[in-house]
């Protein structure tokens, strides 16, 4: 257990160098990687990283950069993930309003003595009810009855990002079951 | 006639509660590993099954 926490620290280390070195912009952990900040951890197949990335000429977005970065330090690329220090890794570039606030206003966290950014909880409830699949479902519910959400901010994000019939649906929903 | 256990189902989900928050309050790198972890156990659970292992073992015992 200690060789693997010890592995973790030395992923997101890995994830901080390529911000420093501009391989990425900004990054903040999600999903289910993030969900273990704010409550008991629960499965997860891996760190799902959301990143800014630099502009490119013809405003493709490109993860090859990221990919040759890691495979030049000797880490396993793969075709879902990378596996940096053995760690699965996705690097995913916020892709809309939400998943760029999401990144934006993630908090500051540490990973033993490694600096990182993780989703707020917020965030976190509003991208898995915008993606909606069953384990997003499952997962509202539990991280909605177990982690400190602040409601005030909860609903101004989704309203914001025009989710907040769907959460009113889905907590009706809730309370007929 | 089956027999019924004397279980205290309060205490029980008391105890659950308890463990709850006690994984809830460690750091961050112990929950990431277990979270990543518990999928790992899930996953081998789930090849075995798909495998047919598990009903092998099962059969054996």
């Amino acid at each position: 257990m200690d060789l693997f926490v010890r592995l973790i620290e030395e992923a997101i280390g890995v994830v901080n160098e390529m911000e420093r070195e501009g391989v990425i912009e900004r990054y903040a952990i999600g999903g289910g990687a993030a969900i273990a900040l704010h409550m008991e951890p629960i499965p997860t197949q891996d760190l799902d990283v959301f990143v800014f990335l630099p502009q490119t000429p013809g405003q493709l977005i490109l993860l090859t950069p990221i990919y040759d970065y890691l495979r030049a330090r000797g880490h396993r690329v793969g075709e879902a993930w990378v596996y940096i220090h053995d760690i699965p890794v996705q690097f995913i570039p916020a892709y809309d309003d939400l998943t760029e606030e999401a990144v934006d206003r993630a908090v500051d966290a540490f990973c033993g003595k490694t600096p990182t950014r993780v989703f707020r909880a917020e965030h976190i409830l509003a991208i898995m009810l915008q993606t909606y699949r069953n384990k997003d479902k499952e997962r509202i519910v539990r991280v909605f009855d177990e982690a400190v959400i602040d409601e005030r901010l909860l609903e101004d994000i989704l309203r914001r990002h025009g989710l907040w019939e769907k959460w009113e649906l889905f907590g009706e929903k809730r309370r007929e079951a | 006639m089956r027999h019924r256990h004397d279980v205290n189902i309060e205490e029980l989900f008391r105890g659950k509660e308890k463990l709850r928050k006690e994984l809830a309050a460690l750091p961050y790198n112990r929950k990431l590993a277990i979270a990543l972890q518990l999928q790992g156990m899930i996953n081998t659970f789930r090849d075995a099954r798909l495998k047919g292992e598990l009903f092998k073992k099962e059969e054996a015992n």
